[in-house]
């Protein structure tokens, strides 16, 4: 990996880790376990790994952003976690800020 | 699957102590899920070896759900606190039963009431002092060496063959069982140690009910000088005993290593006991035969029976498993 490749990797990372929490936040109106979850958000287009996905799921949720609960009506207990009312509100300061810079961006481009 | 087992056993050591059962849960989850997503349902153990191989050292997967490093480590921090307040509560009802049987045995009168009232306070601010010192001590040399002695196993590289070579020990005792030992220990190390007169106390009682009935002494009254120094001992051990309970509760599994500490524990234990029998200098008053020595005697048949029925139990184990 060159020079280059290597500082672009890094920046590249630090402005995806920056979308991660609104983009959970986005994708947990709905009840979804953590494994459902990283698939949604590979579809969508956001490349997460599972390892960093399910202590920031903790995290949130000690933050009190998600709520979860146990599903152990299956072969294999599965913990949903969903959006809590602060979480909303929280999500949607999160968006006006992205929408205000990404526009502040736009005029620079 | 036994490697799954074995790697979860080997994350969970580093994981925050209040949150242990919970991330593990999901973790097995998440392996599992993962696995079958890309193996299909019925996946082998070869599988499951190159994905956990990919998806990290046990060490790494545990940090991700820590924050910083402090002194003692986030995986200890609420045990820490847990073995603390367990402590300090078995500190306070200790030392006050033996504020309220010193007053006993020198009367309840205002001098004695107010003297004893006075002291608590200081005695329990001391002991707890003490205790806090040497657990956090303990807390901090067990969170240097402890995170320290895997480090290699943090690199993308961690070898498989670490997880394969764990034995996964013995059922443990439930957290209840060990946090209930170190409060009794704790509370009668502080009660042996603070009062010994209760002794006395218990020996004078029965006599009292014997001599009722026909003027009957027991006789081998314990030396209360002699017992000071058999305290010493008696001390230790109770001590060893409590360091076993905390170390079942820091690493949740009676390894190979833990179970031969318990064996030896138990057999000082034994020997000590039957030391105390035999220690001549211990007892004054040989009026009988055995008199209040028996109490020592039954205690040491029964630490001794419970020795070999534990070596017993382990040679049986040992045999099953070849």
């Amino acid at each position: 990996m060159s020079e280059q490749d290597k500082i672009m990797s890094n920046l590249m990372q630090e402005l995806k880790r920056g979308t991660l929490v609104l983009s959970i936040l986005l994708n947990t109106t709905e009840p979804t376990y953590g494994y459902s979850l990283a698939q949604s958000l590979q579809e969508a287009g956001v490349e997460i790994e599972h390892n960093t996905l399910y202590p920031l799921l903790r995290r949130l949720e000690k933050q009190n952003l998600l709520t979860s609960s146990w599903d152990t009506s299956e072969s294999r207990p599965r913990k949903y976690y969903i959006r809590s009312e602060f979480g909303t509100t929280i999500a949607d300061s999160l968006t006006k800020e992205w929408k205000k810079m990404n526009d502040t961006i736009n005029h620079m481009l | 699957m036994k490697l799954l087992q074995q790697y979860l056993y080997s994350v969970r050591k580093h994981l925050p102590y209040s949150s242990r059962d919970e991330i593990i849960k999901e973790l097995n989850s998440q392996i599992q899920d993962e696995v079958e997503a890309i193996y299909g349902p019925d996946y082998t153990e070869k599988d499951l070896e190159i994905f956990l191989t990919t998806f990290g050292s046990p060490r790494k997967i545990a940090n991700q759900y820590k924050s910083n490093r402090y002194i003692i480590s986030p995986t200890y921090t609420d045990l820490y606190f847990f073995i603390l307040k367990i402590i300090v509560l078995a500190m306070a009802l200790s030392l006050t039963i033996a504020m309220i049987v010193e007053m006993a045995l020198a009367g309840f009168t205002l001098d004695n009431v107010l003297n004893g009232l006075i002291q608590l306070p200081t005695r329990l601010f001391a002991a707890v002092g003490q205790s806090f010192m040497w657990l956090t001590i303990a807390f901090i040399l067990i969170s240097r060496y402890r995170d320290h002695d895997e480090e290699i196993a943090l690199d993308d590289d961690w070898d498989i063959k670490e997880v394969k070579s764990i034995q996964l020990g013995e059922k443990i005792p439930s957290k209840l069982e060990s946090s209930m030992s170190i409060f009794f220990l704790t509370l009668a190390l502080i009660i042996m140690n603070f009062i010994p007169e209760l002794i006395t106390l218990a020996e004078n009682n029965i006599d009292f009910a014997f001599t009722n009935v026909d003027g009957f002494k027991l006789g081998h009254y314990i030396n209360l000088e002699a017992f000071q120094f058999v305290m010493i001992f008696i001390s230790i051990s109770i001590l060893l005993d409590i360091v076993y309970h905390i170390i079942l509760l820091i690493t949740g599994q009676l390894s190979k290593r833990l179970s031969i500490y318990y064996t030896v524990k138990e057999f000082l234990g034994a020997l000590l006991i039957w030391g105390i029998v035999f220690y001549a200098p211990l007892y004054v008053d040989y009026e009988n035969l055995i008199g209040f020595r028996a109490v020592f005697v039954i205690i040491a048949v029964i630490s001794t029976i419970d020795f070999f029925a534990e070596i017993i139990k382990k040679i049986v184990r040992s045999k099953k498993m070849i």
